[in-house]
C-alpha cells in the first residue's frame, strides 16, 4: 500500500519523543568539562555559558550521542 | 559626623542589596582555624540560595576547609554616603555534584561572575572547579545613616 509520504502518527510521536530525550555530549572548549546533557540543558548552557567555568559556549560544543541500534 | 543608630533592613531591601552585588567575603572555619576569601555569587531571592564556583588546586588551603557541608558565613556590604549597608548570611555550603546539575542550576550559575582564573598559574583544565550552593539559614541586613550633626 502506498503511503505517499504519509507519516503514521505513531512513528511521528516516536520521532518527537526520541528528540526530546536525545542526549548530547557537552565539552567546554575553555575548561574541558564534559557531561551528557539533554536538549533543555544544551539550550541553557548556550544561553548562560559553561556551568563550571562560566565561559561562553556555542552549539559547536555539543555532539549528539549515538542512538543505540 | 555622628553615627546614627543601626537599623535592620527589610527583607526586600536586603534582597535588593544582594541582587545589586556579585561579590562578597566567604568565611569558613575548622576548629579554631578561620579562613576567608572574596568570592563571586549568583543569588536566588525566592529560595535564598547563593551559587558559588570555588576554585582550588590539589595543594590549596581551601580544600581543607571545604569538608562535607561546612557552616559558612557570607558578608556583602556597600557604602553609599551617608548610608552604609551590610548583609550577613549564615548557612551551610553544599557541593553540587556534576551529575545532579539541572537547567535551573545552569541559569543560576549564569548570573554568577566567573572566577578570576588568571589568579592561578595553572590553565583552567588543571584547576579543580567545584560548584556550591550556600543554603541560607539566616540573612540579616543592617543599615546606618550618618548625620552631619556634632554632639
Amino acid at each position: 500500500m502506498e503511503t505517499g509520504g504519509f507519516i503514521y502518527p505513531e512513528r511521528a510521536y516516536a520521532q518527537v519523543a526520541m528528540s526530546a530525550s536525545e542526549e548530547f555530549t557537552f565539552v567546554c572548549p575553555s575548561c574541558g568539562e564534559s557531561m551528557a546533557v539533554n536538549p533543555a540543558m544544551r539550550d541553557a548552557l548556550v544561553d548562560n555559558g559553561c556551568v563550571v567555568c562560566g565561559a561562553s559556549v556555542t552549539t559547536d560544543a555539543f555532539s549528539p550521542v549515538d542512538a543505540p541500534e | 559626623m555622628a553615627l546614627e543608630k543601626q537599623t535592620e533592613m527589610t527583607r526586600s531591601d536586603t534582597d535588593a542589596l544582594l541582587g545589586r552585588h556579585e561579590t562578597g567575603v566567604l568565611s569558613l572555619a575548622r576548629d579554631d582555624d578561620p579562613y576567608a576569601i572574596p568570592i563571586s555569587y549568583g543569588y536566588d531571592a525566592d529560595d535564598r540560595k547563593f551559587y558559588l564556583r570555588l576554585v582550588s588546586t590539589p595543594e590549596s588551603e581551601k580544600r581543607a576547609f571545604l569538608s562535607s557541608n561546612p557552616d559558612a558565613r557570607l558578608v556583602v556590604y556597600e557604602e553609599d554616603e551617608p548610608t552604609y549597608r551590610s548583609v550577613v548570611v549564615t548557612g551551610t555550603l553544599v557541593e553540587i555534584p556534576r551529575d545532579e546539575m539541572t537547567v535551573e542550576h545552569v541559569e543560576q550559575y549564569g548570573d554568577a561572575k566567573r572566577p578570576l582564573f588568571e589568579i592561578w598559574g595553572e590553565s583552567k583544565p588543571d584547576l579543580d572547579i567545584q560548584l556550591y550552593e550556600l543554603r541560607a539559614e539566616n540573612v540579616s541586613g543592617r543599615h546606618i545613616e550618618l548625620s552631619d550633626r556634632h554632639d
